[in-house]
């Protein structure tokens, strides 16, 4: 290079002015990052008034700092600056700026964007930086170290890569932002600087003539430093500018959280209230669905809505085989005009209908018993009415199986069980009875008061017991209430009532229940010992009867015998002379046949007599004996021979005499009887007497057909008999009657042949 | 001892009755004979004179009615006369069938029993009488040739002589010579008179 020949020119830097030059550097580094961010966060038209903005900050930034540092180097020669060339320079930076801000703003920055973006912004500095070099006018020639200035510009792109990065970085606004916003601008400020310095000490200038001066200008101190303040003013500006519009930005941020979140509450207030009533309808639906009621909705005369029950009650499948009907073709043709006013009333008073029975009429024609109501409503915003009909058959059917029991008890009462119902509130003591109960109790509906103490005065003394204690049954948690006592009515007659009540588990203490009348039962069961009585006395006849034969010839047989010696004495006093030895004879001998008459009666009425049973010392030989005379003629006539074996001086048994000669009676009779059939031997029958350890012991014996082991055990049941004409009642009688004498009557088989029937009974002192 | 003209057996169990019955029936001039039992009774030896016998229808042992059968059976022909404590109509009837002369309930009435008595007496007397006469007319039967017993049915039926010969297979003239035999040995004096003998004789009426 010839230049070289010649030594360059020494300039040197007043440092106060390159201090200020970085100074202007790094702020304009941080008003270009804090407006990066400013440009990011706008949009549209701010947006790009932003980036405007923001660019010729930033630009008259850099370029003051080049300027800056421009003048702050001092050269030998006066140095005076082309303005055109200047001014363009500046123009350079404002682009430069403006296309870093753009990449730095975008919403995505990739490596792509950020070298092209680093490129031309780098590009742009240096261009600036050279630019105003060549502005300068000065008497030298510039000469440029090509490594240096290469150099620079790759330190100018990598600064921009680097300041890039930074801003995109920083746009966003976060809490450390400002302090690492200023780090970063310092580091980009002081890479301005080193880059601009760095083409500075690439220029040697090398003395030579003075340049045209043309439209330059020097640059005074005070130019200098109002370029420094002005430049400071615009970039405080902008920064002031984007403080402001941040916080505004931050402002409109918070109410638009603030917006967003209310808007967030409301939408879940609307979510949740929809969510509800979404619920309610669903749970409306459900209830209608399920309602065990027809549910019909009817508006202008047809049917617009019919529940499932509604559908099933008219024994359709679908509702649109009913929606869409007239209702009153739904309605029975009987009740179609009262439903046809009933429907009318609803829409003219806007009321409700009061229930009403009626009948539907399904689909296949059959009738169905409802109690329907109405209500007006509105359906789709038309007056509308909706028919409730709940389905009474059941109730229908209990209402009829009510009145069936009813008729039942009439009934029951009609035929003679006097049931009487009756209700009792145990804690007012009040009562509710029916007309039976009345007639048990002896009160008529117009003289009772209905208070329980009333009724109760009517309880029999002896009673009162028993009836408290049943009530204190019920009263102490029992269930049932059962009792069976006297009610003595005001006209002095009694009414035996065996009532039987429940506890009503619902409500106050009640009771519910009938009332028997048992009075002709209970005479029943007082006769009951009469009726026994009477029977053996009956017995006693009866066998007297199997005896009419014997008896007869017992009676007949002395009075056959009277009328024969009177005849006989009257022959003899007839005859001439009268025998009167012969007719003296056969009238002693009527005489006694007379007596032996009156025995035989005296004993039959005995036998006969209606008394009650009378304990007396008994001489049971003297039974026996007695017993045998009567059945003497039987026991003849069945050609039974009989013995006894009667042992003396028996101890005398307490007892009725007649009642114990039925029983020898019926014992002999039985043996009779046993024997009446048997040809191949002896009948005979054998009575003894003795004494035991138990009192008296009577055996009597038969040559009968005996007892086979069923016999034995059942012969002195009731009914039962071996006879042909036999009505089973004599040895269960006489058992009876021995036992009632605190005896024992049983039967073993003979030892050969025949049947022993046995009796004890203990005797008078035992009894004592 | 002369025997009676007729003579009342009483067979009853009762002592009582027996003593009553034997002072009646002797009061009346009629004899009497008592019996406790129809064994006593059978034992006895009864005098060959008109009797009857008043009989108990309940004896120890054996009943009247059964000892009514086994008289018969044995033919003793006594009339009887039942006496019973009580009466029933099927026991009368049974009695009555078999040949009783009366059946009198106790007490009787003492007219009964005596009319009843002499009834009886007075069958038997007659009965007595009857048998004697059949014995006589069976005598005189014996006479009879097999022939005239041959001849003898026919003629007391009616038949003429011409068809009695021609039965027998003789001439008419022989059946007339029977026929005057016949009624001589027999000792008839006309015909009906032979037609009674014949009935009481109980020879029955030939059938051609």
């Amino acid at each position: 290079m010839t230049v070289s020949a010649i030594a360059p020119m020494t300039g040197w830097y007043d440092y106060s002015e390159v201090a200020r030059s970085i100074l202007i550097a790094i702020a304009a580094s941080y008003a270009a990052l804090d407006l990066a961010g400013r440009v990011a966060a706008a949009s549209g038209r701010p947006r790009a008034a932003w980036l405007s903005g923001g660019a010729v900050a930033m630009g008259i930034g850099i370029w003051a700092m080049h300027f800056k540092g421009m003048l702050a180097f001092h050269l030998p020669v006066p140095i005076k600056y082309h303005l055109p060339t200047f001014l363009t320079a500046l123009l350079v930076a404002i682009f430069a700026s403006a296309v870093a801000m753009y990449v730095a703003s975008r919403e995505k920055m990739g490596w792509r964007e950020a070298l092209n973006g680093s490129v031309i912004m780098g590009a742009g500095i240096a261009a600036l930086h050279y630019i105003a070099m060549a502005a300068m006018r000065l008497p030298a020639i510039t000469r440029y170290s090509p490594l240096l200035v290469t150099a620079s510009l790759l330190l100018a792109v990598l600064f921009s890569l680097i300041a890039l990065l930074m801003a995109f970085d920083l746009r966003e606004e976060t809490r450390w932002t400002v302090p690492r916003r200023i780090g970063s601008g310092i580091v980009m400020g002081l890479a301005v600087s080193a880059m601009h310095y760095t083409g500075m000490a690439a220029a040697r200038f090398i003395p030579s003539p003075p340049p045209d001066f043309s439209h330059a200008v020097s640059i005074s101190a005070v130019g200098n430093n109002a370029i420094g303040i002005v430049t400071l003013i615009v970039l405080v500006a902008a920064m002031v500018t984007s403080s402001v519009d941040r916080r505004t930005m931050t402002e409109v941020e918070r109410l638009n959280q603030e917006l967003e979140r209310r808007v967030l509450e409301r939408t879940s207030q609307l979510t949740a209230a929809n969510d509800a009533l979404t619920e309610s309808e669903e749970r409306f639906r459900r209830l209608v669905e399920a309602l065990p009621d027809a549910l019909y909705v009817h508006s202008g005369g047809k049917i617009v809505f019919v529940n499932p029950f509604g559908i099933r009650l008219l024994g359709a499948q679908q509702p649109e085989q009913l929606v869409g009907k007239d209702i009153l073709e739904i309605v029975h043709p009987d009740y179609r005009d009262l439903i046809r006013q009933r429907i009318q009333r609803c829409y003219e008073t806007g009321t409700a209908s009061s229930p009403q029975e009626c009948f539907l009429v399904a689909l296949d024609g059959s009738s169905v018993q409802v109690e329907s109501a109405g209500f007006p409503i509105n359906w789709k915003g038309l007056p509308a009415v909706e028919v409730v009909a709940r389905d009474i058959k059941e109730r229908k059917r209990a209402e009829q199986a009510v009145r069936e029991w009813q008729l039942r008890l009439e009934l029951a009462q009609r035929v003679g069980l006097r049931i009487g119902l009756w209700e009792w509130d145990m804690v007012a003591d009040t009562v509710v009875w029916s007309d039976e109960t009345y007639r048990q109790w002896g009160f008529s509906r117009d003289d009772f008061s209905g208070r329980g103490e009333d009724a109760r005065l009517r309880i029999h003394p002896k009673d009162k017991l028993l009836v408290e204690g049943a009530v204190q049954t019920v009263r102490s948690g029992g269930s049932e209430f059962s009792a069976q006592y006297r009610v003595v009515r005001p006209d002095g007659t009694m009414c035996w009532i065996d009532a039987h009540g429940v506890a009503i588990p619902a409500g106050s203490p009640r009771m519910v229940g009938i009332g028997i009348d048992i009075t002709d039962q209970k005479k029943n069961e007082q006769s009951l010992q009469e009726a026994k009585a009477e029977l053996a006395r009956v017995s006693r006849i009866v066998t007297m009867g199997e005896l009419t034969a014997s008896i007869a010839h017992e009676i007949n047989q002395p009075l056959a015998a009277v009328a024969a010696n009177a005849s006989a004495s009257l022959h003899w006093l007839a005859v001439q002379p009268p025998n009167l030895d012969e007719a003296r004879q056969a009238m002693t001998n009527a005489m006694n046949e007379a007596n032996r008459a009156s025995g035989v009666i005296d004993r039959l009425r005995t036998l006969l007599k209606k008394v009650p049973p009378q304990l007396r010392p008994v001489d049971v030989n003297e039974v026996i004996r007695d017993v045998l005379a009567l059945a003497q003629g039987e026991l003849v006539t069945g050609g039974v021979t009989t013995r006894t074996e009667l042992t003396p001086d028996l101890p005398t048994v307490l007892g009725d005499r007649v009642q114990l000669q039925q029983v020898v009676l019926n014992l002999i009779m039985n043996a009779i009887d046993a024997m009446i059939n048997i040809k191949d031997r002896p009948r005979t029958l054998l009575i003894r007497s003795a004494t035991n350890a138990e009192g008296v012991l009577v055996e009597v014996h038969d040559s009968g057909k005996g007892l086979n082991t069923d016999q034995v055990s059942r012969i002195f049941d009731s009914f039962f008999t071996t006879k042909p004409d036999g009505i089973g009642m004599g040895l269960s009688i006489s058992r009876s009657i021995v036992e009632a004498h605190g005896g024992r009557l049983w039967a073993v088989p003979g030892s050969l042949h025949g049947a022993i029937f046995q009796f004890v009974l203990p005797s008078a002192d035992k009894n004592a | 001892m002369t025997e009676p003209q007729s003579i009342v057996f009483v067979v009853d169990d009762d002592a009582s009755i027996r003593k009553a019955l034997d002072s009646l029936i002797r009061s009346v001039g009629l004899t009497v004979q008592l019996f406790g039992s129809a064994q006593e009774f059978l034992q006895a030896k009864k005098p060959n004179v008109p009797s009857c016998l008043i009989l108990d229808v309940r004896l120890p042992g054996i009943s009247g009615l059964d000892f009514q059968r086994k008289l018969a059976e044995s033919k003793i022909f006594i009339p009887i006369i039942f006496i019973t404590g009580h009466g029933d109509i099927p026991m009368s009837v049974c009695a009555m069938k078999a040949g009783a002369v009366e059946f009198l309930t106790k007490p009787w009435r003492e007219q009964d029993l005596l009319d009843a008595i002499n009834v009886a007496i007075e069958g038997d007397a007659a009965r007595r009488q009857q048998e004697k006469e059949i014995s006589a007319l069976r005598d005189r039967l014996e006479w009879l040739t097999p022939r005239e017993r041959e001849v003898l049915p026919l003629v007391v039926s009616g038949f003429p002589n011409k068809q009695i010969a021609a039965e027998i297979g003789t001439s008419e003239t022989t059946v007339k010579v029977h026929r005057g035999q016949l009624m001589r040995k027999m000792g008839a004096d006309s015909l009906p008179d032979l037609v009674r003998m014949a009935e009481r004789l109980g020879i029955p009426d030939a059938k051609p």
